[in-house]
């Protein structure tokens, strides 16, 4: 539309103050208009950082297809279930926080890439450092891990090939890698399991080509595991600020670097490609109307008003909720020390390895 | 008196049945039965099994004894709260006596539905499973849920020499299950964990089906083992309609005789 500037005609939602700040944190209109649907006949996957553990949580809640490709011994008691990785995402590869950490678990996958030192010893127990939280006590033996391994990637191998949607929450550019192979872990070593030997493991911050080109290689790789039948690929970046960094930097700088390099990556990925979009759920919890409400008292954790209303705001631009639902309401901005997630009920508690830094970090 | 008791439900059959064709090779066992959960209906008392009219059972409870059972089945118990027979009238049809007086027996073999080996019953299938997980695993199956748990605490408390071993069926009927080389390694660390760690639980020692009888994906039991064993079960129980129904995993006197050559003999 002709104006006086080009800004002229833009709708409300181009401008702070009628997009922000007279909107409802909890509405904001036009913040996220779906490239595609996705609807119940499709078979999602999920992974990524914890954050992502919401996603799979209320979408299956909403009877949409999440997959199981490793479902729990049905006499598994339940409130075990999650810690022993099952019921978190579609398959029980734990907390995938970065880029190259995806990569690398298509790239095993496939057998382009053998990951090295990842047999970690716990006391007499043996942890698999690249999911080491998905069994509480370790295995017994490392025979037993590599054939649970083995087994986890077939399963993985199953669940790339079938799924129809994946949808990927990224987390982190800090990672922690074996200096000699490249392998990468989703947790320093030392933390759930083995020791942390500087001439051995070394800190690594992933760049924006870096993370780019690991997303890049992970569609090539999948794409190569399906033999070419499509993919939708929804990204969304964690809205959970690091809890230490061990980039030298503030950790507000370093979740600053870190969550920029990580949305930048996404909404370049979704604007080169038809079959990839971005969910703005960062956006949605962190922006300034909000007004940290969101956050627990730790200014950290997602309270569960908060994942509710990303998770309305998901489901309605995907035509499932027209309305707000029910019991969801705006949180009250003087709330202090609510809860978080529980086992029970609709709510769950997020299970990631990178809170167990609090203990290191005081 | 014997010095084995066997004690079990449809499945009890396939043991009677080869113990009967076999009786000189081994010692004296006496054999009682109950169709389906009915066992659950029963109570220790002075040393003595006897029936009883209400049990505490939940979907749990019967779910790990019988996993392949419908639920509407196992619901019946539930809404019934009582057995589909009087137990005393089948331990009177089965074992000849209303009560099982335990006497000089020394072992009690359970032979039944539920086994830790019934891994792929169980949901499993060929997925595995840590040690770690495998004692949380046998903890719920034998320690937590185990359908005559109670009875054998209080044989326990009664006559704390009795040892208490369980024979479980076969672990699935069908032979056309498949497992890839992942799959195998898998299917044998869990055998071999279960073998370490069963006799921990509330049992002294778990039978264990062995190569002998397994079909090569150690899962399935070999077809020739399927043979007639319905029909054994049904003489064993003849007055059991609920077995009539149900009954798709019943071995034959062949498979009997294995467990009582391989596992129960050994113990008596």
């Amino acid at each position: 539309m002709a104006g006086d500037n080009p800004y002229d005609g833009l709708p409300k939602s181009a401008f702070w103050k009628s997009g922000v700040v007279t909107e409802s944190p909890l509405s904001l209109e036009g913040l996220y208009e779906p490239k595609f649907r996705i609807t119940q006949q499709d078979r999602i996957a999920t992974a990524g950082s914890c954050f992502a553990q919401h996603i799979a949580r209320f979408l299956k809640a909403r009877s949409f297809q999440v997959m199981d490709a490793e479902p729990a011994p049905p006499f598994l008691p339940e409130g075990l279930r999650q810690a022993y990785g099952y019921a978190t995402y579609s398959a029980r590869y734990g907390n995938i926080y970065s880029s190259t950490q995806l990569r690398q678990l298509a790239a095993e996958i496939l057998g382009e890439f053998r990951p090295q030192n990842f047999v970690w010893r716990k006391g007499a127990a043996f942890v698999d450092g690249l999911r080491p939280a998905v069994e509480p006590d370790g295995f017994a033996s490392e025979d037993e891990l590599r054939v649970n391994r083995a087994f986890h990637l077939n399963r993985v191998r199953a669940l790339f090939q079938n799924m129809d949607v994946f949808v990927f929450t990224l987390g982190l550019t800090e990672t922690w890698r074996d200096r000699a192979s490249g392998t990468v872990f989703p947790t320093a070593p030392g933390i759930l399991g083995g020791r942390f030997d500087q001439a051995a493991f070394e800190f690594h911050n992933l760049t924006y080509g870096e993370v780019f080109a690991a997303m890049t290689d992970f569609i090539r790789l999948v794409s190569a595991l399906r033999q070419g039948r499509p993919l939708k690929i929804i990204l969304t970046v964690s809205p959970v600020p690091l809890t230490a960094t061990a980039s030298g930097k503030h950790v507000i700088s370093a979740t600053a670097y870190s969550k920029s390099v990580l949305r930048a990556v996404a909404g370049d990925l979704a604007a080169a490609h038809d079959f990839i979009d971005y969910f703005p759920s960062y956006e949605m919890v962190t922006n300034p109307a909000a007004r940290g409400q969101f956050f627990t008292d730790n200014l950290r954790t997602v309270r569960e008003s908060g994942v509710q209303a990303v998770m309305a705001a998901f489901l309605r631009a995907h035509g499932v909720e027209t309305a707000q639902p029910a019991g969801l309401t705006p949180p009250p901005p003087d709330v202090h020390g609510e809860a978080d997630f529980t086992l029970d009920g609709g709510a769950s508690e997020a299970q990631c390895e990178d809170a167990l830094l609090e203990a290191f970090g005081g | 008196m014997a010095k084995a008791l066997v004690l079990g439900n449809s499945h009890v059959a396939a043991v009677k049945v080869a113990y009967d064709q076999n009786r000189t090779l081994f010692g004296d066992i006496a054999f009682f039965g109950a169709t389906g959960l009915d066992l659950a209906f029963t109570t220790v008392e002075e040393g003595r099994i006897v029936g009883a009219d209400r049990a505490c059972l939940d979907m749990t409870i019967l779910k790990h004894f019988s996993p392949e059972a419908k639920v509407e089945y196992l619901e019946k118990y539930l809404a019934q709260g009582r057995p589909s027979r009087a137990v005393g009238e089948q331990f009177q049809a089965t074992g000849g006596s209303a009560r099982i007086e335990l006497g000089d027996v020394s072992a009690i073999f359970y032979v039944c539905g539920a086994s830790p080996y019934d891994f792929a019953r169980a949901g499993e299938g060929f997925a595995p499973i840590s040690s770690g997980m495998r004692r949380v695993l046998l903890g719920e199956s034998l320690d937590k849920q185990f359908l005559l748990r109670n009875q054998i605490l209080a044989l326990r408390a009664q006559r704390p020499g009795l040892r208490h071993y369980l024979v479980g069926s076969p672990l699935l009927a069908r032979a056309n299950v498949k497992a890839d080389a992942v799959g195998m390694a898998a299917v044998r660390q869990k055998r071999a964990a279960i073998q370490d760690l069963a006799r921990n639980y509330l049992f002294d020692d778990v039978f264990m089906p062995d190569e002998a009888v397994l079909e090569p994906n150690l899962v399935a039991t070999r077809a020739e083992f399927f043979q007639s064993g319905r029909e054994h079960a049904l003489d064993f129980q003849r007055d059991a309609p609920e077995a009539r129904k149900t009954d798709h995993y019943h071995v034959n006197g062949a498979y009997g005789l294995h467990v009582l050559s391989t596992f129960v003999a050994p113990r008596m």
